[in-house]
């Protein structure tokens, strides 16, 4: 029996997730929000998004319109080589959730996997 | 850590690049030749990382912005030496300033120089991670990427014209025939 559990962290943890925003737990959002983070004011356009991350343009429009309904990215126009590209850019509650987000990540699983136990 | 960026701006102004920092366009411009002119040896120290853009280095956006002044009026510094001088002259002499032959061309150098990828593992990469640049202008960053920064040796140059010689008398003896 191990009896080096982080019970009291655990529930404290859980707790803390009544205060982050549920809606931007799905993989396409948080690959957006951490990759889009990362970029800060100069954002990425659609199609460097559609590349990167290899999905539909429909799930890609309706997560990106998603996370702009929240917020949390912004959309502007931008010209490469004369052609008019869509590009996003996360905003400053979108950087302050991500950072929520991943900070309450990181130490969920740090403490909530028990993956070494037995079955 | 010093970035050197001295360095950046007298090169931009031996290129005769003067970047609009507020335009994305130029942004991408100013990201990609700082990381090919770094990788074949001019002395700056930009940590570039692979983002979701490809090779991307946070702390140069940064510079361009707090020192945009330096940027968009580029001016010489003497802050190259000889050698810095002449990559930065191959370097007009290779490329054009042209957001997606860079794109391709430093994402290219990025998995190959950064990330030790042999050329065909790089090659299929920078296809996916660029899949939006038209294969000519695809295959035209990554030549250029190559002849830049990995050139063949006297030896893989020899090799080649020895595989090469066959297929280039029987043409020859082809042409002569159709005279």
């Amino acid at each position: 029996m191990r009896c080096d559990g982080l019970d009291g962290d655990l529930l404290g943890l859980l707790a803390e997730s009544h205060g982050l925003n549920a809606r931007v737990f799905s993989l396409l959002r948080l690959q957006l929000l951490q990759g889009l983070a990362a970029l800060g004011p100069d954002g990425a356009t659609y199609r460097e998004l559609k590349a990167a991350l290899e999905v539909s343009d429909g799930a890609l429009y309706a997560n990106l319109n998603a996370l702009i309904a929240m917020g949390y990215l912004e959309a502007e126009k931008v010209s490469v080589e004369n052609k008019e590209l869509e590009s996003y850019r996360i905003t400053t509650a979108g950087a302050g959730e991500w950072e929520r987000v991943r900070d309450w990540l990181c130490r969920f699983c740090g403490c909530g996997g028990d993956h070494d136990a037995a079955p | 850590m010093m970035l050197h960026r001295d360095k950046v701006i007298e090169s931009f102004h031996q290129l005769g690049f003067s970047p609009r920092v507020g335009e994305f366009e130029d942004r991408i411009l100013i990201q990609k030749c700082v990381l090919l002119l770094q990788l074949r040896g001019l002395g700056t120290a930009y940590p570039y990382r692979l983002h979701i853009r490809g090779p991307y280095c946070v702390e140069l956006n940064r510079e361009a912005f707090a020192h945009r002044d330096e940027f968009e009026a580029p001016a010489s510094r003497g802050a190259l030496d000889e050698k810095e001088r002449a990559i930065v002259a191959a370097f007009g002499e290779t490329f054009e300033l042209r957001p997606n032959q860079l794109e391709v061309a430093a994402t290219y150098a990025y998995f190959v120089s950064c990330d030790g990828l042999d050329p065909v593992e790089a090659h299929r990469r920078t296809r996916k991670l660029k899949s939006f640049v038209p294969a000519a202008q695809q295959a035209l960053g990554i030549s250029r990427a190559k002849r830049f920064l990995y050139p063949p040796t006297e030896e893989e140059t020899r090799e080649m014209k020895d595989e090469f010689a066959l297929w280039q008398s029987a043409s020859l003896r082809s042409g002569r025939d159709h005279e």
